[in-house]
């Protein structure tokens, strides 16, 4: 799914729990676009407590995860698989 | 030990502290989130990692004490009043809507954190705010005290030797079924990432080398008054010099022919060489690992609901850390282990606390 729709979400700077509320509420507002396929997320974070939370709740409801570290901050990419 | 001159203990306090801060920014580990998002989210894997804490830190405490290594009592506990219930209610409120407790607030803000760095600020106010009303709640300590002595069994070796024994031997059993169960490791993929299980052991054996050092478990809140003090006495000098708790001495006792006291007033005391050292080195730990990761990087102001509740999240934090007579550096991390009922009494109103602020988070915080 190289071409797929990207959808961004810039949280950098926030502080739990905040990082993983937004980022769950984000998903569930583009369910249908993640779950098809059509788009994923990628969500930007400096919070590494984050690269635990969110791929474990992402998986839970059945996504795959990608994390990678870009600079100073990490991107987390949210897919249907 | 205490017989060391004020510059080694400052030195050997620090370099602690600077320990600790490589350990909770690597390991990211929070205090707050072990029961929030028990509350948010049903997770339960960082309160399972805090029982493994308690009960290293229990095991390496009491055997200090029956060694004579450790002073006890400590002289930074004291019986429970119900200022350390009321306190503990502020104070679990106040590191929800933080995002962070009085540690995680130093250590994500020496990486660079700016909400992080708002809650500080209201720590600090929240501190000056205090020593307003130091007087009415000193008095309302003394009315209310619930509890005679300072710890469970505290005359009573044989007793409390028991308590522990089946505390450790009980929460042995369950460590070690949640150990083979996998459930004490977490997966996380920040550069450097350490263990929560591996924080905590280090933990542990930090705040008893701080313990031995100076004579009390690690303590952090005294300080921030004191450099609120010391702040707010650059601009109203005369003002600070007037207010009782800045007068006043939070500990003291004699060690020999010395007696050792501090307080929040704003000079170079037992607090200043003290905690004040170990908050330094917390945050010079923390700054120089987000530097070594090249994490370190100030990105800006959050949103502005974000960055009200943070404010008011640190003055909360703060007044319940002055109310309760201690924060929960102190009372989960030094209390808890060794017993002691304001450490009783203060987790389970922190608890309580921490529920009533991740409702007000999930209804008025994260909606904007």
């Amino acid at each position: 799914m190289a071409d797929n729709e990207q959808i961004e979400l810039d949280i950098l700077g926030q502080v739990c729990p905040a990082c993983l509320l937004v980022v769950l509420r984000t998903i569930n507002e583009h369910r249908d676009l993640l779950k098809d396929g059509a788009a994923s997320l990628v969500v930007k974070t400096d919070h590494r407590d984050t690269t635990r939370t969110v791929p474990e709740s992402a998986a839970k409801m059945g996504y795959q995860t990608m994390v990678r570290k870009k600079g100073s901050y990490y991107e987390i990419i949210i897919s249907s698989g | 030990m205490l017989t060391a001159t004020p510059i080694v203990l400052a030195a050997a306090a620090l370099g602690l502290g600077v320990l600790v801060g490589n350990l909770l920014y690597r390991g990211d580990f929070c205090m707050v989130a072990m029961w929030r998002d028990f509350f948010l989210f049903r997770q339960t894997t960082l309160l399972r990692i805090f029982v493994l804490y308690v009960l290293v830190a229990a095991f390496l405490f009491n055997l200090g004490v029956a060694s004579g290594w450790l002073l006890y009592p400590p002289p930074n506990l004291h019986a429970a009043s119900l200022t350390t219930i009321g306190g503990g209610l502020i104070f679990g409120i106040g590191m929800v809507l933080a995002g962070g407790c009085v540690l995680g607030t130093l250590y994500k803000m020496a990486a660079g954190n700016l909400t992080n760095g708002i809650a500080f600020i209201g720590i600090l106010l929240g501190s000056l705010l205090y020593a307003e009303i130091h007087p009415q709640v000193s008095a309302v300590v003394a009315w209310t005290t619930l509890t005679t002595q300072v710890t469970l069994a505290e005359n009573d070796p044989m007793l409390r030797g028991l308590l522990l024994a089946a505390i450790l031997l009980g929460g042995g059993i369950l460590v070690g079924r949640w150990w083979q169960r996998g459930e004490l490791q977490v997966v996380a993929y920040a550069e450097g990432y350490l263990q929560p299980w591996k924080v905590v052991l280090g933990l542990a054996l930090l705040n008893f080398f701080y313990y031995a050092l100076t004579g009390t478990p690690m303590g952090v809140t005294t300080a921030y008054a004191k450099l609120a003090g010391y702040l707010a006495s650059w601009w109203w000098p005369e003002h600070v010099a007037s207010l009782a708790y800045f007068n006043t001495e939070s500990i003291s006792w004699r060690q020999g022919e010395v007696i050792i006291s501090g307080g929040a007033g704003p000079q170079l005391d037992y607090i200043a060489y003290s905690e004040g050292a170990l908050v330094g080195g917390i945050f010079l730990g923390a700054l120089a690992t987000a530097c070594y990761y090249r994490e370190f990087r100030i990105y800006g102001l959050p949103p502005r609901r974000q960055a009200v509740f943070a404010l008011l999240g640190g003055v909360l934090l703060a007044l319940g850390a002055r109310v309760a007579g201690g924060c929960n550096v102190k009372f989960f991390l030094g209390g808890l282990p060794l017993l002691a009922w304001q450490g009783i009494y203060f987790t389970l109103a922190a608890v309580v606390g921490c529920y009533l602020g991740s409702e007000i988070l999930r209804r008025y915080i994260i909606p904007g």
